[in-house]
């Protein structure tokens, strides 16, 4: 009995320990009224957080680790990755993130700002480590990891650690208040882009598009049964102006099939920006081809 | 059985579930028990009835769809939703409103989810489909479309057989669920 009850009181030290250390990676990033969200801490001067999560602002006052508040200037967002970049006027020092990869099953503590300088805690484990990800926004996401365990709406942005206290990602919330982790490699990705030029640039075409089924007549002549059909186009957008209208079922894009949305945005990277693009299409019974000039996703 | 502490005035509503797996079933059941309503077959006179999207696939979340037995509009609610959603929707339904989930609340950090392995519909159904949804009988539809009303028939079935729907509403609730997890902007 006596052995099992160490057992306990070491594993709650130990994430004692933990959820304390953590309180110098957490801040808490001011909405409106005594209302915030959770920001990480990620280099000196450099917080991240949630870009869902913050109001569409220039700067937010931070309650840093201790209570001190500053304001931060908002660097960059990239709604791709979900990840927004503020940047502190002063530097200040800060607890470096050692980053690690999710493992699916593995013990992970998601810490949070209470808003007042220190940290708040959640255990859980890895419910999922998957594939890497596109989200609905074009961003490229390293690997899905889903968490089981619950979130605060204000502890969403912490940052997620292992058993071993290194970091695996950012906190967020997907569809129905699951809770995903924004993993540390994208972070790192998305950051650096951030802090060059404040927004991550994707091709884009301005179709919003849905899946169909390609009528039987036409199978063989597009060479598949299924396209992503034009509803609407974004009027100025580079579809438009390349005379693509809805109810268009792409086929292929510079020749590669384009049935899929992952096979589309596999072209639309940030090198496609200002290049061509022949677009194979089903109207009217018959296939034609036509060209665009791929353009910047506008920032959302 | 044991008291529940109900509204002295609470309603018992006869609700019939089709087309749910057994598991969601019972669980529903039981949720269903604790505000005091009872699980019915369809054919007993229900006030309410509910049924989901059963022939989803991919990782979108599942809905549950309600709608007065004496009505065609269909309302809708996340499958996992609360025992107080449940009933705060089912009081709402009852007194002839309509209930969806608020979308800022299901959306998030989603996945760009592509329709893997569904029978997705061509687009003379989607057009179809859409002109159910505006609430034109065949007849209309098919002068709309310029097609026989025979054709239309035929799209139709095709639609309920790809969705897995029985009758229009329940296309429509179906369909509207679908483009909204499937529709991007590229």
């Amino acid at each position: 009995m006596a052995e099992h009850a160490n057992i306990l009181e070491d594993l709650s030290a130990a994430l004692v320990q933990r959820s304390a250390a953590a309180q110098n990676s957490v801040v808490g990033v001011g909405l409106h009224d005594e209302e915030y969200v959770t920001g990480t801490l990620w280099q000196p001067g450099l917080i991240i957080a949630s870009n869902q999560a913050l109001p569409k602002w220039e700067a937010f006052n931070v309650v840093l680790p201790g209570g001190s508040v500053q304001q931060a200037a908002v660097a960059g967002r990239d709604p791709g990755t979900n990840i927004a970049l503020l940047r502190l006027n002063e530097q200040g020092s800060i607890t470096l993130l050692k980053p690690a990869h999710a493992t699916t099953g593995a013990v992970v503590l998601a810490t949070g700002s209470d808003g007042k300088g220190s940290a708040t805690a959640r255990l859980g484990i890895v419910n999922q480590a998957g594939p890497e990800w596109h989200s609905s926004f074009g961003g490229r996401i390293d690997r899905r990891i889903v968490l089981d365990l619950g979130l605060g709406r204000r502890e969403e942005g912490g940052p997620v650690f292992n058993a071993a206290g290194e970091f695996i990602g950012m906190s967020t919330f997907g569809p129905r208040g699951r809770v995903l982790v924004i993993p540390a490699v994208t972070i790192e990705r998305a950051v650096e882009l951030l802090k060059k030029d404040g927004h991550v640039s994707r091709g884009w075409l301005g179709v919003t598009f849905q899946p169909v089924a390609i009528p039987e007549s036409l199978q063989e002549a597009a060479g598949k049964s299924k396209g992503l059909m034009a509803m609407s186009t974004t009027e100025g957008g580079p579809a438009a102006k390349a005379g693509v209208v809805a109810g268009d079922i792409i086929v292929a894009l510079n020749d590669t099939p384009a049935h899929r949305y992952r096979s589309i945005l596999s072209q639309l990277g940030p090198e496609s920006i200002g290049g061509k693009a022949t677009l194979r299409l089903i109207r009217g019974g018959k296939i034609i081809s036509l060209e665009a000039t791929i353009e910047a996703r506008p920032h959302a | 059985m044991m008291e529940i502490a109900s509204k002295p005035e609470q309603l018992t509503l006869r609700v019939a579930v089709t087309r749910i797996e057994q598991p969601v079933q019972r669980e529903l059941r039981f949720k269903l028990a604790r505000l005091g309503h009872v699980m019915v077959d369809a054919d007993e006179h229900p006030d309410i009835v509910m049924f989901t999207d059963a022939k989803r696939r991919g990782s979108g979340e599942a809905m549950l769809f309600l709608r007065r037995a004496a009505s065609d509009v269909v309302s809708s609610l996340p499958l996992n939703a609360s025992v107080d959603q449940l009933e705060a929707a089912l009081s709402a339904i009852i007194a002839g409103l309509i209930v969806h989930p608020d979308d800022g609340h299901i959306d998030g950090f989603r996945q760009l989810e592509e329709a893997e392995g569904e029978h997705l519909l061509t687009p003379r159904e989607l057009e179809v489909l859409h002109a159910i949804s505006r609430g034109l009988q065949n007849k209309a539809i098919a002068r709309d479309l310029d097609i026989s009303l025979h054709t239309v028939k035929f799209h139709i079935e095709s639609v309920y057989r790809k969705l897995g729907a029985r009758n229009r509403t329940e296309a429509i609730a179906i369909a509207r669920k679908r483009s909204r997890d499937q529709v991007f902007d590229l």
